[in-house]
């Protein structure tokens, strides 16, 4: 008798925890505020198909997209694609590879970013190439090299037609979504905007000559060649240069800020092809 | 567009006229980050590293404004009060609240108080 209450007390205890688990299920609650963050945009564009956010500003009108496709003509790219490919296969300072240290480049892009349950870290590709290439000897391999960027380039190639597909595995991974979120609506800088200023409330509207692309398709098409810049702009590029925009002082490279903004706004991109490298102006 | 250009061009006066010139060339400078001494309060407010206004309000005068805020247009009879109009430029969120995309001019020390009061007697003549 008294055992039976005990396993009955137990079981009773455990499917509560269960059920109380459930409702606060971390995938589902990310899932209820991506849904709510793409729906304000699928209101507020009503013309643009969900796949096509990817196309960034470009997917916002004909003439843009007419612009955009003309841009694609002679992908400027190529030649990264191919010095990445060479970069990546070819033995480093230490006589090892970034493929001996990352593994097989088909598939790899579309696998970040992913919230790593051991370090309780998100990890992003490039921070992991920089990591991998410094720890077998290259020194000069950092976040501003040509080298880190043909290799985002061959990399994102090697992935080109796979969905994004951002997992959220646990009640910490949840947090630095949510940490994400809210970097993105969080008002920074002298100029005292947020991410969400231009890329959501004023979307679709013009800075001088620029048009600003919607929260929707940040992240599938990375890195971009940017003919502005007549090279090659990973993600964390961007990212840092629109926290620099608002005249704040940029969060540290690769710090947490862009790692969980990374992970919120590829949560996001869920679902949408990966098409890196792309062009931009 | 053409024909505010045109009614404004023809009621410049010559020392604005002259400022219009100054303008472009500043504007040629200002790629090499040596801002002129004297701005005027047009140069100012057109300036990117300065007021910025352009980049989201069209003006009379500049070249490819944005669309994200209204048109700078009729002022005097908007603002009567031209103190109304540098409160609002001086901190946008009085009037629109904390969520306004527009900048805190002067409350976030965008402008200098100089800097402003030329702008606003800039904006207040549209
Ligand atoms: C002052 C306005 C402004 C703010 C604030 C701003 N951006 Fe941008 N951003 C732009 C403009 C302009 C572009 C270039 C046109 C475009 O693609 O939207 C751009 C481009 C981008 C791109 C590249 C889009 C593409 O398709 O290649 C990303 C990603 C991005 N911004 C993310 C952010 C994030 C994240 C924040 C906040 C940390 C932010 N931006 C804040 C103006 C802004
Ligand atoms: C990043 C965008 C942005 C910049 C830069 C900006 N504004 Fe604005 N401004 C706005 C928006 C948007 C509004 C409308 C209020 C709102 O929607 O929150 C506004 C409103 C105003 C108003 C009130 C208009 C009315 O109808 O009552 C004035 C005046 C004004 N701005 C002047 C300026 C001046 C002068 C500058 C530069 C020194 C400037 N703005 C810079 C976005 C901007």
């Amino acid at each position: 008798m008294k055992t039976f209450l005990k396993i009955a007390a137990a079981s009773l205890v455990f499917g509560l925890g269960a059920s109380a688990l459930h409702a606060a299920d971390p995938a589902t609650v990310a899932e209820a505020q991506a849904k709510e963050f793409r729906d304000f945009f699928y209101k507020r564009f009503p013309d643009i198909k969900p796949s096509d956010y990817i196309y960034g500003v470009y997917a916002l009108n004909e003439d843009a997209r007419a612009q955009f496709e003309a841009m694609n003509e002679f992908p400027p790219y190529e030649d990264a694609i191919k010095a990445g490919k060479e970069f990546y296969h070819k033995p480093l300072a230490n006589g090892r590879s970034l493929k001996d240290c990352l593994g097989e480049p088909k598939g790899l892009r579309a696998r970040y970013p992913f919230f790593d349950t051991e370090t309780g870290k998100v990890r992003n590709l490039e921070a992991d190439l920089i990591q991998c290439a410094q720890a077998y000897g290259e020194t000069k391999f950092d976040e501003k090299s040509k080298d880190l960027k043909a290799v985002s380039a061959y990399l994102a190639s090697e992935s080109r037609g796979m969905k994004v597909n951002v997992t959220i595995p646990n009640e910490k991974a949840l947090a630095a979504f949510e940490e994400g979120r809210r970097i993105w609506y969080r008002k920074t800088g002298q100029l005292n905007l947020a991410c969400a200023d231009c890329h959501q409330y004023h979307s679709g509207q013009r800075a001088r000559s620029e048009t600003l692309s919607p929260g929707i398709g940040k992240t599938a098409h990375f890195p971009v060649w940017r003919l502005k810049d007549d090279g090659l702009v990973t993600l964390n590029d961007r990212l840092f240069g629109c926290v620099r925009d608002t005249r704040a002082k940029p969060y540290k490279r690769y710090g947490n800020e862009y790692l969980n903004l990374e992970y919120f706004l590829a949560y996001i991109d869920n679902g949408l092809e990966i098409t890196g490298p792309a062009v931009r102006k | 567009m053409r024909k505010i250009d045109h009614i404004l061009a023809a009621s410049l006066s010559a020392a604005a006229l002259m400022g219009a010139l100054t303008m472009t060339a500043s504007a040629m400078a200002d790629e090499k980050k040596e801002a002129p001494k004297e701005m005027t309060g047009k140069e100012i407010a057109f300036d990117r590293g300065k007021g910025n206004c352009l980049s989201c309000h069209m003006i009379a005068g500049g070249d490819q404004p944005g669309t994200i805020g209204p048109p700078l247009i009729a002022m005097k009879q908007r603002y009567p009060d031209r103190k109304a109009l540098y409160d609002v430029i001086y901190d946008p969120r009085g009037k629109f609240g904390p969520h306004t995309i527009m900048p805190p001019i002067g409350a976030h020390g965008i402008l200098s108080k100089d800097e402003l009061e030329k702008v606003v007697d800039f904006i207040y003549s549209l």
